[in-house]
């Protein structure tokens, strides 16, 4: 790549937290997704739903890992960031007791807020009165308030938001982040995105709105991007959180450089409030300016983690981007086959997984690939994750009211 | 302590997430570090539990878990 900005410039990745259905860590999330394990199952909780199966994080447990009074305080969107996010600064090497919390800043991606707290509160109030509604219902349902408690939670007294662009909002948060420490405001961002929305109306209406698998008898293998037998994305819980830093500033702490943010791009469809723009101009509008961001030429570009969800429009547009763009050069994945879709998670979730992409020089593989629909021209990996040598990998993401962001990640 | 004491402290610890250690009968609801916020909610646990109705702005912030007990006692609550 040409590299025409100064190093100062630089915004690097200096630690990844993960708590999805791949596991609580990183290092677990990143087994099960090399070795293409999806995790979709039978959920207790939508017994007799119109789908019930789902992802959900396995064995997690608010208590133990925050406290009583936090898992009181909190919905389970939150604590999922909570978790992802302590993972991430503890492996960053930074110190919340020791750093400068106006310099530290928190950028997340939301969608959905605490809608489980908000619906069991909407019961409250129909069954037994306003005098039986929470009075914590509207702190623990805010989309905001995941950033709001992550800041209060190490400190961080910088400028802090939520990214709300569907579930584009993990990769939008990145790309706001690295703006935030372009700009000087801050030395450091707690960048990433979180969705727990498993609750009975979000999924009625996600259902209805024919967006979801209904392989009912085989959950395991309904999440299956670029399958020529898809037929909807599996709901999914997740967080994923990244330490964003100025190279300048983490230079000097000697810390370890996972990857650099070298190129972000967004854009809008103006087409319609779920559906893709057929032509995907959008999406490829997005990429193309993830890559002039970050002066690179398709041909560097060695792999892309693909927003991938599943479903029938959503693939075939991808793909159809992703192979005028660069063409059957990069090698392609979409571990949502893994994970199911995480929404506003997804983004961040996905970023950290190009990181350790850049990391191993692995691609991890799309699970359930059996037959590749026709319609898709790019390199899909499958059946077991690739090594390949990696310089630059992009990740896209696509949301519901045509928000496209695509990411470019280099090796440190 | 008493049987209803016992039992606020329980509720404490285990729903609200009140540190064991530091609480005592004679501890303040501002010393256990409860805002408005958490007591209001507090009082719909009580009511939940014992069936009486706590109302806003009965459960002070100097308020005892010791007093709360006296307070449910006098609405009738019986343990």
């Amino acid at each position: 790549m040409n590299r025409t900005r100064q190093e100062t410039d630089d915004v690097v990745v200096t630690g990844l937290g993960l708590v999805t259905p791949a596991g609580i860590g990183v290092r677990d999330n990143w087994a099960r997704v090399c070795a293409g394990t999806p995790t979709a199952t039978e959920d207790p909780a939508l017994t007799g739903a119109a789908v019930d199966f789902s992802c959900r994080v396995p064995g997690f447990d608010a208590t133990a890992a925050l406290g009583r009074a936090t898992a009181f305080r909190t919905d389970r969107f939150v604590q999922l960031a909570l978790v992802a996010a302590r993972e991430a600064v503890a492996g960053a090497g930074l110190d919340p007791a020791t750093w400068d919390g106006a310099r530290v800043g928190v950028v997340l991606g939301n969608s959905l807020g605490g809608s489980a707290t908000f619906e069991r509160q909407h019961r409250e109030l129909l069954d037994h009165g306003v005098g039986d509604v929470s009075p914590m219902m509207v702190p623990m349902s805010m989309v905001n308030m995941v950033a709001g408690n992550v800041s209060i939670d190490c400190g961080a007294r910088g400028p802090s938001l939520v990214t709300a662009t569907a579930c584009a909002s993990g990769t939008t948060a990145i790309g706001v982040g690295r703006d935030l420490l372009r700009s000087g405001a801050c030395d450091v961002v707690i960048a990433g995105g979180t969705e727990s929305a498993l609750s009975p109306a979000v999924l009625a209406g996600l259902s209805r709105m024919g967006a979801l698998s209904a392989r009912r008898d085989d959950p395991s293998r309904a999440s299956r991007p670029f399958d020529v037998a898809r037929d909807g994305f599996v709901a999914a819980e997740g967080a994923g959180v990244l330490v964003l830093e100025r190279g300048a500033a983490a230079a000097p702490r000697s810390a370890r450089v996972l990857a650099r943010v070298v190129g972000f791009g967004a854009s809008a469809d103006a087409h319609h409030v779920t559906a893709p723009e057929p032509g995907g101009s959008g999406l490829e509008a997005a990429v193309r300016a993830a890559l002039a961001d970050g002066d690179l030429t398709p041909g560097e570009v060695g792999h892309v983690n693909a927003h991938g969800t599943s479903t029938p429009l959503n693939d075939v547009t991808e793909a159809a981007v992703l192979a005028r763009v660069f063409g059957d050069r990069p090698a392609v994945t979409s571990t949502k086959g893994v994970t199911g879709h995480t929404l506003a998670a997804a983004g961040a979730i996905e970023a950290a997984y190009c990181v350790l992409a850049l990391r191993d020089s692995v691609v991890p593989p799309t699970a359930n690939l059996d037959t590749l629909d026709p319609a898709v021209a790019v390199d899909v990996v499958a059946g077991a994750a690739r090594r390949v040598d990696l310089d630059v990998v992009v990740s896209t993401s696509l949301g519901f009211g045509g928000f496209n962001a695509a990411l470019a990640l280099a090796a440190a | 302590m008493s049987d209803l004491t016992e039992r606020l402290v329980d509720l404490l610890t285990r729903q609200v997430g009140v540190d064991e250690a530091g609480l005592r009968a004679e501890a303040t609801f501002d010393e256990l570090e409860l805002d408005s916020l958490v007591l209001i909610e507090f009082a719909l646990i009580l009511k939940k539990e014992f069936g009486v109705v706590v109302e806003d702005g009965e459960l002070t912030p100097n308020l005892t878990v010791q007093g709360t007990a006296k307070l449910l006692e006098a609405k009738g609550v019986m343990v």
